[in-house]
């Protein structure tokens, strides 16, 4: 059993936004927020640890979710999460800026309810780093990961069209750059980030 | 239908299952990347010596007429100086090799350590880079110079310590890279190359040259990129406790006190 052609073409096009038919069935929710990074490297040079993350980071946050046709109640859902912010050197309580960066992480997955009130979303997918100066970890370009994301959400109808919604998302991949892996680096570092957000949804 | 919507939940289960075994699997797995196996570092620390020409007292310490005040200081560029401005000589292909020689230290400093950029006014450049020919005579007492002398190409530094507390390091820092054969030998270009490399390592810090011909601070150098051993030596540097801090150029000196009566 697999779902039909429709419901696959419908997911895959809700991506670029659907029809206007089926706006009925798709829900859209826009979230902003900040979202706490983990460190990206994490090296000793001397008796210092040096660790790399960015600082909190402004975050915008869009998804649509389609409901699926399960015996279970879930929804297939879209999400693009977009953060700004500056990597930071991090040594000794020392805090250096050095490069602005940008991320955009989009994830495919499926929502339920778990309780009054509350969903569960997991997904995977990827995450692209941006930035515009070629500095520090990012000299020889930036990567694009696999994620895999967990949020959980509290929705609280406003009116009869829109819903409030709070967030809190969870997401993880492995980072490394081709400038760390021509500097001898090997293997990847497990990257946490949790963003608090507040949105609407419709 | 019932059986469609049985077989949709089913997948929806192994998608959750994927999904919460891709969580565990990265818990679970190395958490850190893993660093490079840096080699042992080399002695990058320059040995000053100077007599004390008059009775004077700077920041609080004593220093007499006649006494020798030895020390043993290093410097790397700090934080608040980035980027470092540099002025280039516009000869011999020098702005080229400048920048070649910036981004190879700068691809081995990756926590943003180092930065740099070329400047059109030496007035207000951090270091000075010429091709003169030939090499200057170094400058008055407190001029420390390291020179480089492969086969085609030959290199000088010049650093500038105040005297005789040995705490500053006057800017400019002064660099020469010149060739010893016409510029269309075939060894003069890369000669140039690497001893601009090379001589850029010494005003980033490194003050006296690797024993080990491998490594682009060898005295003679023969390699066209720092070795592990040059990054490891830059990297302890850079992260070690501040030594000489820069100062602004010699119109800053403090003049010279009166000899006493």
């Amino acid at each position: 059993m697999s779902f039909s052609h429709r419901e696959l073409a419908l997911l895959l096009l809700l991506a670029a936004g659907p029809p206007d038919r089926l706006n009925a069935q798709v829900t859209w929710t826009g979230h902003l927020g900040a979202t706490l990074t983990s460190a990206m490297v994490t090296d000793q040079v001397t008796a210092t640890s040096i660790h790399l993350k960015p600082g909190i980071s402004p975050t915008l946050g869009v998804e649509a979710s389609l409901p699926l046709r399960t015996k279970t109640p879930v929804n297939a859902s879209f999400e693009l999460v977009a953060t700004t912010g500056t990597l930071q050197s991090h040594e000794g309580g020392k805090i250096t800026d050095l490069a602005s960066m940008r991320t955009f992480a989009l994830t495919a997955g499926i929502s339920g309810h778990v309780a009054s009130g509350l969903s569960l979303r997991a997904g995977v997918g990827f995450i692209s780093y941006l930035t515009s100066e070629k500095a520090s970890v990012f000299q020889d370009g930036v990567p694009t990961r696999p994620a895999a994301t967990l949020a959980l959400e509290y929705r609280r109808p406003l009116n009869g069209k829109y819903t409030f919604s709070g967030l809190v998302r969870y997401d993880m991949h492995g980072f490394t750059t081709k400038q760390l892996e021509s500097s001898g680096y090997t293997g990847s570092q497990i990257v946490h980030r949790v963003m608090v957000g507040v949105g609407v949804s419709r | 239908m019932d059986r469609g919507r049985g077989g949709r939940d089913r997948i929806v289960a192994a998608a959750a299952a994927f999904t919460v075994l891709l969580f565990a699997g990265s818990l679970s797995a190395c958490n850190e990347i893993g660093v490079p196996l840096r080699p042992a570092i080399y002695a990058h620390s320059l040995i000053v010596s100077d007599v004390v020409q008059f009775d004077t007292t700077v920041a609080g310490v004593n220093y007499f007429a006649g006494d020798t005040i030895t020390d043993t200081v290093h410097f790397a560029w700090p934080p608040s100086k980035l980027p470092v401005k540099i002025w280039v000589q516009d000869t011999a292909g020098l702005r080229q090799d400048v920048d070649r020689a910036i981004v190879a230290w700068k691809n081995v400093l990756v926590y943003g350590e180092f930065g740099a950029t070329v400047v059109g006014d030496s007035n207000v450049a951090d270091i000075i880079v010429r091709g003169s020919t030939p090499l200057p005579l170094p400058g008055p007492r407190a001029v420390e110079r390291m020179y480089a002398v492969p086969a085609s190409c030959e290199g000088g530094t010049d650093v500038f310590i105040s005297a005789p507390d040995h705490t500053k390091l006057w800017l400019p820092i002064r660099v020469y890279v010149i060739p010893k054969f016409p510029l269309d030998d075939p060894a003069t270009r890369p000669c140039l190359a690497r001893v601009t490399i090379h001589e850029l390592g010494h005003a980033l810090g490194l003050f006296q040259h690797s024993p080990d011909p491998n490594d682009i601070m060898y005295g003679f150098p023969a390699v066209d990129v720092p070795s592990d051993a040059d990054v490891a030596t830059i990297l302890y540097l850079y992260h070690r406790t501040p030594g000489l801090r820069p100062a602004l150029g010699a119109d800053t000196l403090p003049p010279a006190p009166a000899p006493s009566p």
